[in-house]
């Protein structure tokens, strides 16, 4: 991975190639790791039985207590391998635990092939292959993959020392028979026991000093890089240092002829330590992954951005974290305290790397981290995913509030010009019709005296019929103005056009209103036309004899109840008069309860939010 | 017509207010065909407050509830604003409602006060005796507000105690009607009207004092409103 490039990670779902990645490993795959574990344990077991009992061990130390530690590190790898193949989506690391589980049993079977000169030369030559194997696991680290050129050049160094090993090792070996008791090495066409000598003194001097090499770039790397990059792999340093001092340990008491004595089993140790420190790692960071999951209960509440920050930063173990959000009339990154994001140079500075996260709208964030946190570009995506969840949802929250918001007002708008109309018609009629009416009456009056002063009885007696039809029409007129808006409610108060409403009914009703000043406009209204409209509902359908009706205020409340004592079974229904009147309380944004069980009345409350 | 008698030697003086111009003149014709002068016609409570402190010995005021600016009390403020000012002018309110709470606060302005449905105004009697009766300080209030009242007050039991015939007779009280006009309307003789009257009294607490207001009391204490 290149990391001067920042990860950009789009709102897409993963591409289909990752997804194939995902998928669990067919069951010929499987059949085949299962047979390489099963040749590296029985390799290695097999060897150590043969050495035990043929009690023949070579130039390596001997014992049952050796064999049980070289059989347990080959089961040490072999186990890793098989977590590496679970939670590593490359399947290199688990085939390089395997194959270093392999050759490690090598220098074991020297021993049992010396008598084929076609063989040992073969098996001499791939003896230390697992170290380069151990190496190439170290380096390529966590992903299974060489992420840097440095990495790769190594590889290719060492690769390159061990074919020049192997190949001296075919081509100049040919220790006397009698000496190793071994067959002679049929493939060395030019015998020299000098430059088998210098090869093989060359190829521990290199393999030392590029262990040493990877050790002091991975100590390096862990001194100067962040927390998170520390707490991700602090035991593999460790192990190759171990290593390192045991392959000099080795080395010197091979040179000084001396019994390194429990020092001996460092390195063993040391060289067990890998594998489950490379698993250890993985899982490591795949528990980071899982915490990310963590980012989208704190964004379940609005996205508040300073706290995704510091979740976010303390989820990954990275307190260098900073998410810089993209301001759309800015046209810029900037912290949530709108302090901007630093435009040139975000990208280069060491030790950290980018993350920029997109949607369809164009850009969100950006997430500057530790770059160590690049070694899992699913934590990443996890990352990402999860920001894009939160801030999507806040979006499409904030769409649904503003769209409630947008129905209720209107809502509101239309009941309240429903009794603006309302008041506009009786107050039409009021000024117009009825009183043309009046004074059409007052006219037909005074034509009824002239024509009683002519002596025209007949006219006189047709004048006053007119007059008392008109007197009806009056009548009949002024019920239904009544009925469209009552004017006590806009010239009196409340109070007043409830105890009418009281008055009017056909049952007793008792009314206690205890309001103090008057309430808002629309909230009178619709006070007014529910109380009206129980009123109706508990003389007509529920044949009630007593009627109350109490309407009480706290500070940012007014409950009104209207209790009858009919015969209940009142319901909210669809089209019913009840269901009006939800809406009506539901207009002004509160609630109406109706409580009426068969046979014990009915008890309506409404409680509408008024402003303080 | 009978509202051809005058009261006393002159022609009471009367001052209109409504902003329906044609109605005014309609009650204007009505109560100069029942003897009266109506010497203010104007359209608004403030013009009309100006006219009744500049013309002397106004006996009575008939004006509209609703008036311009507001179309909602202006009638009722400006009958308040008048006995504030210690005006004893009858005034007759009239409104094109019958409404309860109208009715009782008209009344709690004291004597000379009356309440009636602008529908009366074409019943020439009805509009010339009411503006007599609060011309010489007695109290009307429209029969349908009565009648209304009555039914809504039924069950109380200030009222219950009351027997058929005396909450009869305490309605057309409440109606402005007189001791004569009561014993008429109900066939009684005068007499019986008076023991009646008394009973009320007796039985809904109304203490004696000046024989207008009294009876205005009884009206208030039926209506529901302690006085």
């Amino acid at each position: 991975m290149d990391l001067a490039r920042p990860v950009s990670v789009r709102s897409t779902p993963a591409p289909p190639e990752r997804e194939a990645e995902l998928r669990r490993p067919d069951a010929g795959r499987l059949g085949l790791r299962a047979l390489a574990l099963t040749v590296a344990l029985a390799s290695n077991v097999l060897a150590q039985v043969l050495s035990a009992v043929t009690d023949d061990y070579g130039p390596r130390p001997s014992g049952i207590g050796w064999a049980i530690v070289f059989v347990a590190v080959a089961v040490d790898y072999l186990v890793c391998a098989v977590v590496a193949w679970r939670i590593v989506r490359s399947p290199v690391p688990g085939w390089v635990m395997v194959g270093a589980a392999l050759f490690w049993s090598a220098g074991a079977w020297y021993p049992m092939v010396r008598p084929w000169g076609w063989v040992w030369p073969w098996i001499e030559g791939v003896t230390d292959l697992w170290a380069v194997l151990v190496g190439l696991l170290v380096l390529c680290y966590p992903t299974g993959r060489l992420a840097r050129r440095f990495d790769r050049i190594i590889v290719l160094v060492v690769s390159g020392a061990f074919v020049v090993r192997l190949g001296g090792i075919l081509l100049f070996a040919s220790p006397e028979p009698a000496v190793c008791g071994c067959a002679s090495n049929p493939y060395a066409v030019l015998p020299s026991d000098t430059a088998d000598f210098w090869l093989g003194l060359a190829w521990r001097f290199v393999g030392l000093a590029l262990m040493l090499t990877v050790a002091a770039r991975l100590i390096a790397q862990w001194f100067t890089s962040s927390l998170p990059a520390r707490r991700v792999a602090f035991v593999m340093p460790l192990a190759i240092l171990l290593w390192c001092f045991g392959t000099v340990q080795e080395s010197l008491s091979f040179a000084l002829h001396w019994d390194g004595g429990w020092l001996q089993f460092v390195p063993p140790v040391a060289i067990a330590l890998v594998p489950p420190a490379f698993v250890g790692g993985v899982l490591y960071a795949r528990g980071l992954r899982s915490r990310v999951a963590d980012l989208v209960i704190v964004a379940r509440d609005k996205v508040d951005r300073g706290l995704w920050e510091s979740s976010l930063a303390r989820t990954l173990h990275d307190p260098s974290l900073r998410v810089f959000w993209w301001d759309e009339p800015l046209q810029r990154y900037q912290t949530s305290d709108g302090e901007p994001a630093p435009e040139a140079g975000l990208t280069q500075r060491p030790g950290r790397s980018t993350l920029a996260i997109d949607s369809d709208q164009g850009p969100i964030a950006l997430i500057e981290h530790d770059v160590a946190l690049t070694q899992d570009d699913r934590l990443l995506d996890a990352v990402s995913s999860a920001l894009l969840l939160s801030v999507d949802n806040d979006r499409l929250r904030e769409r649904l509030e503003r769209t409630i918001h947008e129905l209720r007002e209107s809502r509101l708008r239309i009941v309240e010009e429903g009794y603006l109309a309302r008041r506009r018609l009786e107050r039409d009629l009021h000024d117009g019709s009825q009183q043309q009416l009046v004074s059409l009456a007052i006219s037909l009056r005074i034509a009824t005296a002239k024509a009683e002063a002519h002596g025209d009885e007949e006219l006189a007696v047709d004048l006053q019929r007119a007059a008392g039809q008109l007197g009806d029409a009056l009548r009949e007129l002024r019920e239904l103005a009544r009925g469209i808006h009552p004017t006590v409610l806009t010239d009196g108060d409340l109070r007043s056009a409830i105890e009418e409403l009281g008055m009017r009914s056909h049952l007793p009703v008792e009314v206690y209103i205890d309001i103090g000043e008057r309430l808002p406009e629309v909230v009178e209204e619709t006070i007014y036309y529910c109380v009206s409209e129980c009123l109706a509902n508990a003389a007509k359908h529920a044949r009630a004899r007593n009627c109350s009706v109490l309407v009480t205020r706290t500070d940012s409340t007014v409950a009104v109840v209207v209790k009858d004592d009919g015969q209940g079974g009142a319901r909210i229904e669809p089209g019913g008069g009840l269901e009006g009147l939800r809406d009506r309380v539901e207009a002004v944004s509160g609630r109406a309860d109706v409580r009426s069980v068969e046979g014990l009345g009915t008890i309506i409350e409404l409680t509408i939010p008024v402003p303080a | 017509m009978s509202g051809g008698q005058t009261e006393g030697s002159r022609a009471l003086r009367v001052a209109v207010a409504d902003d329906a111009v044609l109605l005014r003149e309609g009650i204007g014709q009505i109560l100069r065909a029942g003897g009266m002068q109506v010497v203010v016609s104007v359209d608004t409570a403030e013009e009309l407050l100006a006219a009744v402190a500049e013309e002397d010995g106004i006996d009575a005021i008939v004006l509209d509830i609703k008036m311009p600016p507001t179309h909602t009390d202006e009638g009722l403020r400006a009958l308040e604003r008048l006995r504030a000012g210690g005006s004893t002018a009858g005034v007759l309110l009239l409104s094109m409602y019958t409404t309860a709470s109208y009715a009782i606060r008209a009344m709690s302005a004291g004597s000379g006060t009356g309440y009636l449905l602008k529908d009366r105004v074409a019943d020439a009697d009805t509009l010339v005796t009411a503006v007599r009766t609060v011309a010489r300080g007695g109290s009307v209030v429209d029969p349908e507000v009565v009648q209304f009242l009555v039914s809504a007050r039924s069950s109380e039991a200030a009222v219950e105690a009351l027997s058929a015939r005396e909450r009869d007779v305490l309605r057309l009280m409440a109606e402005g009607k007189s001791n004569a006009g009561i014993a008429t309307e109900l066939h009684l003789s005068l007499r019986t009207v008076e023991s009646h009257i008394g009973h009320i009294m007796a039985k809904l607490g109304v203490e004696d004092s000046a024989e207008g207001h009294r009876r205005v009391l009884a009206v208030l204490r039926f209506l529901g409103r302690d006085v």
